[in-house]
């Protein structure tokens, strides 16, 4: 017997209309992706971020890599990067301070997500044993 | 075989390799290569010391040796800033828009491998699997002429990704997996103003490859079932537990199934990962843990149909495993590959909620008739799309035109 794998599912899509309209099924089973698998960002996610808050420029760190003129040019960006580093310094302590207030900030909403999620789980576990006299 | 390959040096580069590894596209690596130099076309495997992924520390020595039958060459994994590209992989996922320098220093951290890059220049082809890490990455950048890409490309927000989108339009040629993977490359190089001329070649479906190998008889397959303490018959899901992979999702199915089924069936799930299975089915649903290869045939023949719930496949190599069993396929509409597979085959159903799912899965199961015919439209198909005879004169065919 050959199977006609299209028919098929064509009369899978009016079986389903057709339940469907005899109220078989509900508003959530012909919901797609009902899990949504966009889980908020995890601990482990915004220690990564929270390392990457502080920003911290290595001043020493000053080199050129031009044949010849290369020592010259290394010299005179040291100078340039002493003499700008106050400023340097003050913006990069700013930025440090809003990044580690945002990752905190982000990292309660996150912590508040996961707590929601689990009692939302808990509760539709607890409903579901319920319904069928599991426990 | 062809000219471009009788004498070529080829090698296969991916980022972490041996029989402990056991991602798709690594599994696809190591049995395309195997199977290639096992029927004249030696190749060889450049990779890295690293076998964790999220790791990727240096492991196993830096060495030059055989290991079954193919020639392995590893090489220390490069400095890269394991926080740094952490951070920006979770941003991409979670929907961040990166700048290209933001893009270029999240493959810069990915695992990539100097070593690898130095020992790809002896060789005329480099094949670079898969897209989403520093070893394929840099190869294409550092070779585009010589590197062929198998990208094993999934529709995520890495894939949409400016620099990944280059990396495609730069490579010599693209072997892809599946006629719906090619959908997707179309429609990222055609989405992306970076790419303008779109690809260098037209990309060749080469994918992976099966033996016409005798099914499991039935009492193998209910030995099995007996083994497991399940009826022969359930409906399996075969990979990874978790949320990527849609499993979830499959749950609330499943769930919905069993409501307004008459006679419902237990679900068998195959492999290893966290995600378990809410209260309300915990008890129809049987933890079959890792499978041996040995032993997978029989699993995939005792079960009434094989459930494929994820929207990120690329290649789906469970249907064809499912098929060369005598089992028909059930999978997620909203996947291009594996609608296309089932699509061209007409080897199974297809679903995309908890109705389509509960209807589909008692149409197949609930008639012996309809269930064997789907089946034998699956290993028809197999057989005739990828038969690993068919899959290699592919390969040798692409390098072909692209010499």
């Amino acid at each position: 017997m050959d199977a006609d794998a299209e028919a098929m599912m064509e009369e899978l899509r009016q079986r389903v209309e057709a339940k469907r309209a005899a109220g078989l099924y509900a508003v959530d089973d012909i919901r797609e992706s009902p899990s949504d698998p966009r889980v908020p960002y995890l601990a482990e996610e915004l220690a990564h971020v929270a390392d990457l808050a502080e920003i911290s420029p290595n001043l020493d760190d000053v080199r050129s890599t031009r044949r010849g003129v290369g020592i010259a040019v290394g010299k005179t960006k040291s100078v340039l990067t002493r003499a700008t580093s106050q400023p340097l310094l003050g913006l990069a302590a700013q930025a440090t301070t809003f990044n580690s207030v945002l990752v905190s900030y982000l990292s309660q909403l996150a912590q508040e997500v996961a707590a929601l999620r689990a009692e939302v789980a808990r509760l539709t576990d607890a409903d579901s044993r319920g319904a069928t006299g599991d426990e | 075989m062809t000219a471009a390959t009788t004498t070529a040096r080829i090698a296969f580069v991916a980022p972490r390799f041996g029989p402990s590894v056991v991602g798709g596209a690594e599994t696809l690596c190591r049995l395309l290569a195997k199977n290639l130099t096992d029927h004249g076309t030696p190749v060889d495997i450049i990779t890295t010391c690293a076998i964790d992924h999220l790791t990727w520390a240096n492991v196993l020595p830096e060495s030059d040796r055989l290991e079954d039958g193919l020639r392995v060459r590893r090489f220390a994994v490069g400095e890269r800033d394991g926080r740094l590209f952490s951070a920006l992989h979770g941003a991409i996922q979670h929907g961040a828009r990166l700048d290209y320098g933001q893009q270029v220093q999240w493959m810069a951290n990915s695992a990539w491998s100097p070593g690898a890059l130095s020992a790809a220049r002896e060789y005329d082809w480099v094949v670079a699997i898969p897209y989403l890490f520093g070893t394929s990455f840099w190869q294409v950048v550092a070779d585009p002429d010589r590197t062929v890409l198998v990208p094993c490309l999934h529709d995520e927000p890495h894939a949409r990704q400016s620099v990944v989108i280059d990396a495609l339009s730069s490579a010599r040629g693209l072997m892809l997996n599946a006629a719906g993977e090619r959908d997707l490359v179309e429609k990222l190089v055609g989405d992306d103003t970076a790419a303008p001329g779109g690809l260098r070649t037209t990309p060749w479906i080469v994918g992976c490859g099966f033996d016409d190998e005798r099914p499991p008889s039935s009492a193998e397959a209910t030995a099995f079932a007996a083994r497991h303490g399940v009826e022969p018959g359930y409906l399996l899901y075969a990979g990874r537990r978790e949320h990527g992979k849609g499993v979830a999702d499959l749950y609330a199915y499943y769930a919905t199934y069993r409501r307004v089924a008459e006679h419902p069936r237990p679900l068998a799930l195959m492999g290893t990962g966290d995600l378990r299975p809410p209260g309300e089915i915990a008890l129809h649903v049987v933890d079959l843990g890792f499978v041996d290869a040995s032993d997978r045939p029989a699993a995939y023949a005792a079960a009434g149909l094989l459930v494929q719930p994820s929207r990120l496949e690329s290649f789906g190599m469970v249907l064809f495993e499912s098929w060369l069993a005598g089992t028909p396929v059930f999978v997620n509409e909203d996947s291009d590959v594996l609608r296309r597979h089932c699509e061209a085959s007409g080897g199974g159903l297809r679903f995309r909620n908890g109705a389509t799912f509960s209807e589909g899965a008692q149409m197949i199961l609930d008639d012996p008739a309809t269930r064997t015919a789907l089946a034998e439209a699956g290993r028809q198909y197999t057989l005739t799309e990828f038969r690993w005879s068919t899959v290699r004169a592919r390969f040798h065919a692409a390098l072909e035109e692209w010499s």
